[in-house]
């Protein structure tokens, strides 16, 4: 029972039995901000047959005035009740939605079509793309004034009395409810700051969960009076928030990564997907660290990654290649280190993947991994062994990506246009503020 | 799967008799009685949905209509037989829009209860069509795409759904990741043969009460267990 009317019957029973009254369409605008407009379960069965018809000239990123009309074409797959909302007087449920034109094919704009196409890509050379996200983030009083943290935590600490473990765990038990696998959750280095790790997933999954529980993680902090935030760098002084991204390719059964001969484990395909990410990493940041705040977080001393390299052991390098333990082939992975959770993680996962498909298919050498703390390094040592570094704030990343054909080709022309026009703005924004820091450094002594 | 104590019986009514002395009685005739004093925000049960509800008017008064009502929209109360439980002289006066599917008359006989229960439970266990698989204590029923579990239904994902009528149509045989992905997904599905094992562990989960039904063969794919008592 595959046909699209079987789907559409038992979403239709799951909606009676679970006393759904409205259904919420999910979509994403092309920096990752979720949007939705709802329907009545009355409305529910031709939604999933023929879609539902929207104007898309007010989202971020879409169409023009003149080609507004477009359609919202929910997954049946990805039905869900939301458990935050009561569920006396009728539940909420949520759907994703890919975006469709008037004459229904697929609209070049939406971001959950772009990963679609470069999982395709994957799919033609015979692989499946594998991720698993750590998203950062840290709860605040409000979302207003300067940010008032919840507790004095540190890494992995338990504190008593942290209502901020109440909130995490009220925060893993309803991803859990939506199907949303946790691995792991725990306090981040920075004082209220807290990961919850996702298990991993193919990657269209997973970028639909980490939307979801970016809206849980909010939705739980806001009925609890707080405010939870995935802003890359909201504390001066303290760790940013990142999203390290452990990702593997798969062939069929097989860790397409994993290879019993070599000293590392690491396959040759590995080697050349990790030359894939280096080689592309510095176009690529505009998408995996879109805001003016990413780039206050890819700064040293911070554990984020500045440096172009990859290593087995340290963390300050942008990839890192977790210790091979014996018997588990399938969880050789590299972690991409750079990402932050603000991202939109549909096209943060599109680009990485196709870097890294560029280095295979192109055969990248890899270059060989750094053994030393390259934050230790002198300039000229760094020069030496050709590490470079990640661009220095945002205007530096929209030059580097307005030169790449790779970006241009995996977001395609429309996406690639409005996303960098979008970036040049805020750009241009924020060069034109001026901040506290020039106030306070300038303004006695000049 | 036997259900410790007997099948259950939900029994809405107040502390005391007359309630506790109903519930004596239904204990007598095998059945697990429980009992739920109301006021209730939420009904809870472990070890498997009762076969029937009974609302005792006699303890409940004027509150037995409010009852009624909350038993119509709880998703597992609902399922099964709703009886009334009122004094024989009350009887006539009975709204019957509260929805019953049956009625006791106080003072009544343990016989007649019996037979009641048992025509409740006859019910509980055929509400269900031709082609409805059964596995121990798990079911499901293609036409009305329910599953449940000790007669308590599970909520499923579309794929996890799909997954499990496929496993349950061809008990005991095994599959490969890749063939059960060719079966259950989408041609034009991108995600790969690790989904199986995502959505087989979600299953597990979720069917836990019911034991662990789906074997995973080592370096194949994974085998729906038929119990060996139901096996021929």
């Amino acid at each position: 029972m595959t046909s699209r009317a079987e789907q559409v019957q038992y979403v239709l029973n799951q909606a009676r039995e679970q006393d759904v009254k409205f259904i919420r369409m999910w979509f994403t605008d092309i920096l990752g901000f979720l949007k939705s407009f709802a329907i009545t379960v009355e409305e529910l069965e031709t939604s999933l047959t023929e879609g539902q018809g929207f104007d898309g000239s007010s989202i971020q990123g879409f169409a023009r005035i003149d080609e507004s009309d477009m359609i919202a074409m929910p997954d049946p797959t990805t039905f869900a009740v939301l458990p935050w909302r009561p569920r006396e007087g009728g539940a909420v449920a949520r759907m994703f939605c890919d975006i469709l034109q008037a004459d229904g094919t697929p609209y070049v704009g939406d971001p959950r079509y772009v990963l679609k196409r470069a999982l395709k890509r994957a799919a033609d050379l015979g692989f499946t793309y594998y991720v698993g996200p750590e998203l950062e983030y840290f709860y605040f009083r409000e979302a207003n004034g300067p940010p008032q943290v919840l507790d004095r935590g540190g890494y992995f600490d338990l504190t008593p009395l942290d209502i901020a473990s109440d909130l995490r765990r009220e925060t893993v038990l309803t991803l859990e409810k939506m199907g949303i696998g946790v691995e792991y959750s725990h306090h981040e280095v920075a004082p209220s700051q807290h990961e919850i790790d996702l298990r991993y997933t193919d990657a269209l999954t997973m970028a639909d969960s980490a939307m979801t529980y970016r809206l849980v993680v909010k939705e739980v902090a806001m009925k609890h009076g707080a405010y939870a935030t995935f802003m890359p760098k909201p504390l001066y002084g303290e760790n940013g928030s990142g999203m390290h991204t452990h990702q593997s390719l798969f062939r069929g059964d097989k860790n397409a990564f994993f290879s019993p001969d070599a000293e590392d484990h690491l396959s040759d395909l590995a080697r050349h997907y990790i030359a894939g990410l280096l080689c592309h990493a510095r176009e690529i940041t505009v998408v995996t660290n879109q805001w003016v705040n990413s780039y206050k977080r890819l700064v040293p001393g911070y554990e984020a990654p500045i440096y172009v390299s990859w290593a087995t052991r340290n963390r300050s390098d942008l990839i890192r290649v977790p210790v091979y333990k014996p018997g588990k082939e399938n969880a050789t992975r590299i972690e991409y280190r750079s990402p932050d959770p603000a991202c939109n993680p549909y096209l943060a996962f599109a680009v990485m993947l196709t870097a890294g498909l560029e280095g295979i298919e192109k055969k990248y050498e890899c270059p060989p991994p750094v053994e030393r703390n390259v934050y230790e390094m002198t300039p000229e040592e760094r020069d030496a062994t050709g590490i470079e570094q990640l661009p220095g704030e945002l205007a530096d990343a929209v030059v580097e990506a307005e030169k790449s054909e790779l970006l241009r080709k995996t977001l395609g022309d429309h996406v690639f246009e409005k996303f960098l026009e979008n970036k040049k703005i805020e750009c241009h924004n924020y060069r034109t503020q001026v901040t506290e820091f020039e106030l306070d450094q300038y303004l006695p002594v000049l | 799967m036997p259900e410790v104590g007997g099948p259950a019986v939900a029994i809405i009514g107040a502390e005391g008799e007359p309630t506790s002395g109903f519930a004596s009685d239904v204990q007598r005739l095998s059945y697990r009685p429980a009992v739920i004093v109301w006021p209730a925000s939420e009904f809870r049960f472990d070890g498997g949905a009762p076969i029937a509800t009974v609302v005792d008017f006699r303890a409940l008064g004027v509150h037995a209509e409010q009852a009624c009502k909350a038993v119509r929209r709880d998703r597992v109360l609902r399922r099964a037989s709703v009886i009334a439980l009122v004094f024989e002289q009350e009887g006539p006066r009975l709204d019957l829009s509260l929805g019953f599917d049956d009625v006791i008359l106080a003072p009544y006989r343990l016989s007649e209860l019996a037979a009641r229960l048992r025509l409740a439970r006859w019910r509980a266990d055929s509400n269900s069509s031709p082609e409805t698989l059964r596995v121990g204590a798990l079911t499901l029923n293609p036409a009305t795409y329910e599953v449940l579990v000790s007669r308590v239904p599970v909520e499923l994902t579309l794929k996890e759904y799909q997954l499990l009528l496929f496993l349950m149509r061809n008990p005991g045989r095994v599959f490969g990741r890749e063939e059960l992905l060719d079966r259950v997904w989408e041609m034009d599905y991108l995600g790969g043969t690790r989904t199986v094992d995502v959505h087989v562990r979600r299953l597990r989960a979720k069917t836990e009460a019911a034991g662990d039904l789906f074997e995973t063969v080592r370096g194949v794919g994974y085998r729906f267990v038929v119990p060996a008592a139901e096996a021929d």
